[in-house]
């Protein structure tokens, strides 16, 4: 039917159409705009903090490879790395452990690494490169710290390296040095050259270090695939294809949370794009809606002509797209700049400081521009049916559009004002409809945003990082995951512990002390560990220790205890003895929590001297304003009373250091005591004093984020509601033309007319109220209650406040608008407007 | 032969009481390259009439049968390319399309269809019509009698086998209303069209081979023919 001749002739339909109406197309235009910017910022954040929090992970897993294959010969390397499906790779030879005496606490891992390996794992070089000559070493900045030496190549390093029983000493020269981040895994490195482990490794059996647990002589192999999707299918076909059985690792930063293995934590953002779309929708078709009214008897004229509805249907569509062409650019680009200034400010939410990473993946423009087309093409297919519809007859008597004929009744109260205006308004449903369904989901919105910001609640959140009034903290990452903290781990012990509970004003002080334990997994642990690890299924537990977190804790803590128990009870007399211990679950992976042990075992710390029964089992995140806000892989925290950890400890075990003081102060004495603390503190740069005022606003900074992000979106949207609302009664009144002089010349007087119009406003907002205070609440309710209880600091409580406050609102705008289509229309006088054609 | 007719016609408006019967079991035929005058009153239902002979609007019962095809049995699609092939409509308000010009407004039928355009056909209908120098022009800015004969040349444009006017001449002054009058006549004479026009110009009407009156929805008795002779 539509041969390319025809087509031509709707293409200039649809283009001339376009020209007669520059004011509806820009309006369309402005919608779409708005709609594309909006969703293609969502698009960008979600691609965007996706990204920031793979980088996050990668940095902690290591590199950003996808997998690697562990403990292999050099033919298995060589074999696997060969197979097509592998786009790169980098291969690491294990070469054995520092074992100067400073490292023994924070193991430093020796490797050698070739160039791909460097750049995939986060070993950026401040200066130098790898080493080439056999006496060449390259470290990271912290190990040069804890060996004091100074940051300059060329340095002389006295290592001893254990490459699996025997020990080589001997002085290295520094031919690189690389920052240490706290985030990265790679700071426990040391990278030496291949003339090195040439001569010294050559004689190791790599199958017996890999059966002794030291996996000296070891390669493991680091590889990229085409893509991150499903990369442990791809490792097991690799495997399949050589016919090699060796053990492999999947970077978990890949699969824990990114959106393709999650797809539950984009339901929100989706939500709220399904909302954008469907605000978009109402205004675009709206628009659209009243440009086929009012050009009824165009499309009747065209139709009488020969158009048929087919053709019709396209002259509408064809400007649709066209006008989506147009603002397409803008919105994208647009949106694309708002999204990623709205990432560092999302980032902010998470509680560590992530580093932020942008995405600029053609995917975000892709579906952002199918989401908005779809949005655009939606809208128009009604408007275009419709246009469709009309009957050819219309060319020549047009009397408007009506929802079919309405039986008409006789008045008993005759023309009563108010009852005529409930008619008028009546009299196109769909319209009144669409137009508070607008205006009600921005209530609906705004209702949602600010129930989650009322049902924040200060004192949980608080209370996750404060137990007192203020809290001396050493710096967090001063305890460092595989390396030695640099500066003063005893500051607060030795300096200022004796000194807080005397000032002035303090009532109470409560301590936290910490130190690191590296345990030999015992039985119990074995259990649970070869069970769930099956990805390192030879890797030898027992002669690898795990890191676990040992708190010592006074008894202003004990009250928080009770909440986090999961096993046991707790008993402050009994754990007082010192012979109880309370154990957390591990983590096993992001969601997976595991407890090794029940109430009652026994469990040996050697670094304590002293076996301790299990008291109870507490959650992982138990006491969290006292713990740091870190767990080593697999390890757990235990708590001890402070004075276990405090008391003479074995000889070679390490002290345990003060990791915080919370006090309890006088409220009067408050602001001098933190004064004084202040002042005390100033001088070291490992301790921080922070007020529970200070975490108040702390959290008023996060409460900001959420309003100016929430409150632009229900504005954006009650604007799109607004716009709607005008459009309908503006439109309305300018249909009507006619019939108001009409009735004006029957003997209405200008203020009866004016009265219809501010009746027919007020039902309006009172329609819009009634939708709102019953299903809108509804609606916010629920979706309030599900968002709060997914959000940790939250207590859900309903707010009614934005429902109460919309109403005088509502008729506030419906007065304004109604008294300004009003004078819109007194501009002319009766006769000309009675003459005026419909 | 005759190549338009109408079977017991009915078109009701409203539902009773208020039972408004615009036609009222009309029948009625045309005979090929026949001129048909409909007069009445307003309000008698000739416009009505007219729409339903076009397909324009769909009746309460009875049937339209032009050429052999049940026009009301089409769907809206089938109508819609019936009617752009086989009627050309002129009304009273010229109804052109105001965002095209005078050539493109001719078109816009055959153009619509798809149809490969006869220049030669087109050039005469033009010439004939006196708008060579015009067609580049908006409908805005021509005269009404212009505007009507835009409407006359895109009518013809298709070739179709009926001509159906509403009044052509109803906003124009005599003098114009006389030139365009004889212009359809002479064109649809030339090819061999069917013309139904309605009127309420006596003088007009005169010109016509058969005259219909039109009374309260019904063909009033004595329906007279014109003063023209038969063609051909």
């Amino acid at each position: 039917m539509m041969t390319p001749n025809n087509r031509k002739v709707i293409t200039r339909l649809s283009l001339r159409s376009l020209r007669a109406a520059p004011m509806r197309n820009l309006a369309v235009i402005c919608a779409t705009v708005l709609t594309t910017l909006l969703i293609t910022s969502i698009f960008t954040m979600v691609m965007s903090i996706n990204k920031s929090m793979e980088l996050a992970q990668m940095k902690t897993a290591g590199g950003d490879f996808h997998g690697s294959f562990k403990y292999l010969t050099r033919e298995q390397v060589e074999t696997l790395k060969a197979h097509p499906s592998i786009r790169e790779s980098a291969i690491s030879l294990q070469t054995g452990r520092l074992s100067n005496a400073v490292f023994t606490q924070s193991p430093v891992e020796v490797l050698q690494i070739d160039e791909s390996y460097a750049r995939h794992g986060f070993v950026n070089f401040v200066e130098g490169g790898l080493p080439a000559r056999e006496e060449e070493v390259v470290l990271s900045t912290w190990v040069l710290d804890k060996l004091e030496i100074p940051h300059k190549l060329g340095e002389r390093v006295p290592l001893k390296i254990d490459i699996g029983g025997q020990v080589i000493t001997g002085d290295f020269i520094l031919s690189g040095y690389y920052e240490a981040d706290k985030n990265l895994a790679m700071a426990g490195l040391a990278f030496v050259s291949k003339a090195f482990t040439d001569k010294n490794l050559a004689g190791l059996d790599p199958v017996l270090s890999k059966d002794s647990g030291s996996y000296v002589n070891t390669y493991v192999l680091s590889v990229m695939f085409s893509s991150s999707v499903n990369i442990e299918n791809k490792i097991r076909k690799v495997l399949a294809d050589t016919g090699l059985d060796v053990d492999y690792g999947v970077n978990w930063a890949y699969t824990a949370t990114t959106l393709a293995d999650n797809p539950l934590s984009v339901l929100p953002y989706l939500a709220v794009v399904v909302v954008i779309m469907f605000s978009g929708y109402l205004l675009i078709y709206n628009i659209f809606y009243i440009s086929v009214v009012r050009d009824v008897k165009f499309y009747g004229l065209l139709k009488a002509i020969g158009t048929t509805p087919r053709q019709l249907r396209r002259v509408i569509t064809a400007q649709a797209k066209l006008l989506y062409l147009a603002a397409l650019p803008v919105g994208l680009g647009s949106g694309y700049a708002v999204g990623r200034l709205l990432v560092p400010m999302l980032n902010s939410f998470s509680g560590e400081t992530m580093e932020s990473a942008y995405s600029a993946s053609p995917w975000i423009f892709v579906f952002a521009a199918l989401f908005s087309y779809l949005t655009v093409r939606i809208a128009a297919s009604k408007p275009g049916r419709m246009a469709a519809r009309i009957a050819p007859v219309e060319a020549v008597k047009y009397a408007g559009i009506n929802a079919g004929a309405r039986k008409l009744k006789r008045s008993k109260r005759g023309a009563r004002l108010y009852s005529m205006a409930f008619t008028n308004i009546l009299r196109q449903p769909k319209k009144l409809v669409l137009m508070i369904t607008s205006l009600a989901l921005s209530v609906v919105l705004f209702g949602i945003i600010f129930t989650l910001i009322s049902s924040l609640d200060v004192n949980k959140y608080l209370n996750s990082y404060i137990a007192g009034d203020l809290v001396i903290r050493n710096k967090p990452n001063l305890v460092h995951v595989e390396g030695e903290r640099p500066g003063d781990a005893y500051q607060l012990s030795e300096k200022f512990l004796p000194v807080l509970g005397s000032l002035d004003g303090v009532e109470r002080v409560d301590n936290v002390f910490y130190k690191t334990e590296l345990y030999p997994p015992d039985e119990a642990m074995l259990a649970a560990l070869k069970k769930d690890d099956k990805s390192r299924t030879s890797w030898k537990w027992e002669s690898n220790p795990i890191l676990l977190n040992l708190y010592g804790i006074d008894a202003g803590w004990y009250d928080h205890v009770p909440q986090d128990i999961i096993e046991g009870t707790f008993d402050r007399t009994k754990f007082d003895t010192g012979n109880y211990v309370l154990v957390s679950e591990a983590i096993f992976s992001p969601e997976d929590y595991q407890t090794y042990y029940h109430p009652g075992d026994k469990i040996t710390y050697k670094g304590l001297g002293k076996s301790y029964e299990v008291m109870a089992v507490v959650k992982s995140g138990a006491l969290e304003a006292a713990v740091m806000q870190m767990s080593f892989a697999f390890g757990y925290n235990a708590f001890l009373p402070a004075a276990e950890l405090t008391k003479a400890l074995p000889a070679g075990s390490e002290p345990a250091m003060a990791l915080s003081s919370t006090l309890q102060v006088n409220p009067d004495k408050l602001e001098s005591v933190e004064q004084v603390l202040k002042s005390l503190t100033a001088a070291a740069d490992e301790l921080t004093v922070k007020s529970r005022e200070d975490y108040r606003q702390e959290l008023g900074r996060f409460i900001r984020v959420i309003q100016t992000l929430g409150y632009g979106l229900s504005f954006v949207i009650a604007l799109i509601g607004i716009l709607n609302y005008v459009n309908t009664v503006v439109t309305g009144v300018i249909n009507r033309k006619h019939e108001f002089a009409l009735l004006e010349s029957v003997g209405m007087t200008r203020k009866q007319l004016k009265r219809v119009l501010v009746y027919e406003g007020l039902y309006n907002a009172l329609c819009v109220t009634a939708v709102i205070s019953t299903a809108g609440a509804l609606l916010t309710y629920t979706v309030a209650r599900s968002v709060a209880a997914n959000i940790v600091f939250t207590n859900f409580r309903m707010n009614w406040l934005p429902f109460i406050l919309t109403v005088p609102i509502l008729l506030v705008i419906a007065y304004a608008v109604t008294v300004s289509s009003y004078r819109m229309l007194a501009k002319n006088t009766l006769v000309e407007r009675l003459r005026q054609p419909e | 032969m005759s190549i338009l007719q109408m079977e017991h016609l009915k078109k009701y408006y409203g539902k009773a009481p208020q039972l408004v019967k615009a036609l009222d079991d009309v029948s009625l035929s045309v005979g090929k390259g026949e001129f048909v005058a409909i007069v009445g009153t307003s309000g008698s239902g000739k416009s009505t009439l007219l729409h339903m002979l076009g397909g324009l609007d769909r009746p309460t019962g009875g049937k339209v049968i032009v050429d052999g095809n049940d026009i009301f049995a089409m769907s809206d699609e089938q109508l819609t390319i019936f009617r752009r092939r086989s009627v050309g409509f002129i009304f009273q308000s010229y109804n052109l399309v105001p965002i095209l010009n005078v050539l493109e407004n001719i078109l816009l039928p055959l153009e619509l269809d798809g149809a490969r355009i006869d220049q030669q056909y087109l050039d005469e209908v033009i010439l004939a019509l006196g708008l060579q120098e015009k067609i580049y022009s908006l409908p805005s800015n021509l005269s009404g009698g212009q505007q009507q004969r835009v409407a006359i040349a895109r009518a013809l444009a298709t070739k179709p086998s009926i001509i159906l006017a509403d009044e052509p001449t109803g906003n124009l002054d005599s003098r114009t209303s006389q030139e365009v009058l004889i212009l359809l006549k002479q064109l649809s004479a030339k090819f061999q069209q069917t013309l139904v026009m309605i009127t309420h110009n006596e003088s007009i009407a005169q010109a016509a081979d058969r005259i219909i009156r039109i009374e309260d929805g019904r063909i009033a008795a004595g329906a007279g023919t014109g003063n023209g002779a038969a063609r051909q």
